[in-house]
């Protein structure tokens, strides 16, 4: 301890003694003891106050760190790429619009409410527009309902209000004349959807030709370039001082895993080597397996929480081939997929035939017949009965799409990552698999998760499922522990079980965020100072 | 020793820290004897 605080102790306790032995009888020693207690207060209150300034002065020094600037830029290169792969990677023109999770949405309606219904009745609109396709209700024509409906929900669309009363109260009359009317509304866009799917490819076709040519790139090198900004951001961001501050502020680091024993403590359980006695050269070579090592249990962790998706396609395919192999040696005309096409087709002709006869004007305006009547409410009951049939045919279309897209675009080359960006392609199949995995899900949970799942896929730098083959028999933990045991890291197959996969990736996190804090402005003590001050001055 | 001398600068943080801790308690202190005689004082008036 240096020279000066010995000194302010020294004082401290002279002063103190002071005050303890002070006489205390008779009013004139009070007097003085209280004067003497008053200076005494005002001389150390001057000085704490001057502690508190210099206190607060270095905080804001330490604390005061630059926006990286860089970081942003390439946020936005990465956003650049991004649409550019959304715009040219192979998913139909269906899942480019988004559609997929707009139908799973409508069709889900009994779980949701009107709003989420309006707003994604509204968005496929928006949809439709963005492809060049200028929706007015009369597009609605799957049936009187439809329309009714969508021209009140467009008009008020229009005026800024989907959720108006006078929506609310559309949607209650024609819902208590058709109790099936989202399900007309659901197979109203799904028929949309068909009348304008040349025009849409067409649309999306050229939009790639367009953005590969403006960037002078490969569908391919547009892949490449995303996933090497990403890294390049990821590698950034470890050692930038905002970032390593913000995580401190968040709590998601806490600084007193960060102490030096502990860092020692931890560095030995997973290297065996005392760190204060490793050459650079070694300390070096060690902390890049520790940072690839942390890298590869992140992306492990969090594929374990898809895993389930990646499971469920992988058990669909067995099925799949399984059934191709019993019926190979049937003559089959036509595939699942075409039947199911020729009856949507067919279903759509009958609807609109009885639509036909329905909208026909009567004989006499005013006058209507109650023979006539009777046969329109035939008619009616009949293209009802044949929309929820189509409705089913959707329904069964989708999976065969599905079935068919396993079997063209999965073999034994596809890794875990090919599999796992299948399922987040297509929405309704990955809300199944939520589903099937837990069942008390909640649509809005449903809704969360794909994005996060989509946003795994979309901007994470893969290293580990995008090289594990779905025909690798080995478990991808017992992958990664073999590879960084052979580096000489102390992993056993335990650290990889359910309860104890945490503490290694926690107990990673730490060597690695404590080697890229050494990268940074800050010292850990820095960062000690800056959390104590923070505490005490409610920063 | 003069305490308005004193160059809190020549601190390391810790020490900084530390030695703030022991004034706000100094004055803990002095606050709670303050009270003390203040009340010794009305005691004797």
């Amino acid at each position: 301890m240096k020279e000066l605080v010995e000194n302010i102790e020294k004082q401290i306790t002279t002063d103190k003694e002071v005050i303890s032995v002070l006489p205390r009888n008779g009013i004139k020693a009070i007097k003085t003891l209280l004067k003497t207690i008053q200076e005494m207060t005002e001389k150390y209150e001057n000085l704490n106050e001057k502690l508190l300034k210099e206190i607060e002065e270095r905080y804001d020094n330490l604390t005061t760190v630059e926006e990286n600037t860089e970081i942003p830029q390439i946020e936005q290169e990465i956003l650049k790429y991004d649409i550019a792969e959304k715009n040219t990677d192979t998913r139909s023109s269906f899942e480019k619009m988004g559609l997929d999770r707009v139908i799973y949405n409508v069709n889900g309606y009994y779980k949701s409410n009107l709003e989420r219904l309006n707003k994604e009745l509204i968005f496929s609109i928006k949809q439709f527009e963005k492809v060049g396709i200028k929706l007015t209700a009369d597009d609605f024509c799957i049936s009187e309902y439809a329309k009714k409906y969508m021209e009140v929900l467009l008009r008020e669309a229009y005026n800024g209000d989907i959720n108006s009363e006078a929506v609310k109260n559309q949607f209650e009359k024609v819902y208590w004349e058709c109790s099936e009317v989202v399900s007309h509304l659901y197979v109203n866009i799904r028929y949309i959807y068909d009348k304008y799917e040349s025009q849409i490819d067409r649309f999306y076709n050229e939009k790639a030709q367009e953005i590969l040519k403006g960037l002078s790139l490969t569908v391919e090198d547009v892949e490449e370039r995303k996933a090497d900004l990403i890294k390049k951001k990821n590698q950034i961001e470890e050692t930038d001082n905002k970032n390593i501050l913000d995580k401190f502020y968040t709590g998601s680091l806490n600084i007193n895993d960060y102490k030096e024993d502990n860092y020692k403590r931890i560095y030995t359980e997973l290297t065996d080597k005392d760190v204060t006695k490793l050459s650079d050269i070694e300390k070096n070579e060690i902390d890049e397996n520790i940072d690839k090592l942390n890298t590869n249990l992140t992306e492990y962790a969090k594929y374990l929480e898809y895993k389930f998706l990646v499971e469920q396609v992988l058990q669909t395919r067995q099925e799949l081939l399984k059934n191709a192999e019993a019926n190979k040696d049937k003559k089959v005309k036509k595939t699942q997929y075409e039947l199911t096409k020729e009856e949507i087709k067919k279903l759509q002709t009958e609807i609109f035939k009885l639509n036909s006869k329905i909208e026909k004007p009567s004989k006499g305006f005013f006058e209507r017949k109650k023979a006539e009547d009777k046969k329109d409410s035939i008619s009616i009951l009949q293209r009802n009965n044949l929309v929820l049939d189509l409705k089913k045919a959707y329904m069964q279309l989708d999976e065969e799409i599905i079935n068919q897209k396993i079997l063209q675009n999965l073999d034994e080359t596809s890794s875990l990552f090919d599999v796992l960006k299948f399922a987040s392609s297509y929405y309704g199949y990955m809300a199944k698999a939520m589903i099937k995995n837990n069942e008390d899900i909640t649509d809005k949970e449903i809704g969360e998760n794909a994005e996060k799942i989509r946003n795994f896929i979309n901007f994470s730098n893969f290293t580990v499922i995008n090289h594990v083959k779905i025909s690798d028999t080995k478990e991808l933990s017992i992958i990664i522990k073999d590879k960084y045991k052979l580096l000489g890291m102390q992993l056993s197959k335990e650290n990889f079980e359910e309860d104890s996969i945490e503490d290694l990736i926690r107990k990673v996190r730490i060597i690695n965020n404590y080697n890229n804090i050494q990268k940074s402005k800050f010292s850990i003590k820095d960062l000690e100072y800056i959390m104590n001050v923070k505490e005490m001055l409610k920063k | 020793m003069e305490l308005k001398n004193i160059k809190t600068s020549n601190l390391e943080n810790d020490e900084l820290l530390d030695t703030q801790k022991q004034v706000e308690s100094f004055l803990k202190f002095l606050n709670g004897e303050y009270e003390t005689v203040k009340k010794l004082e009305e005691e004797n008036s």
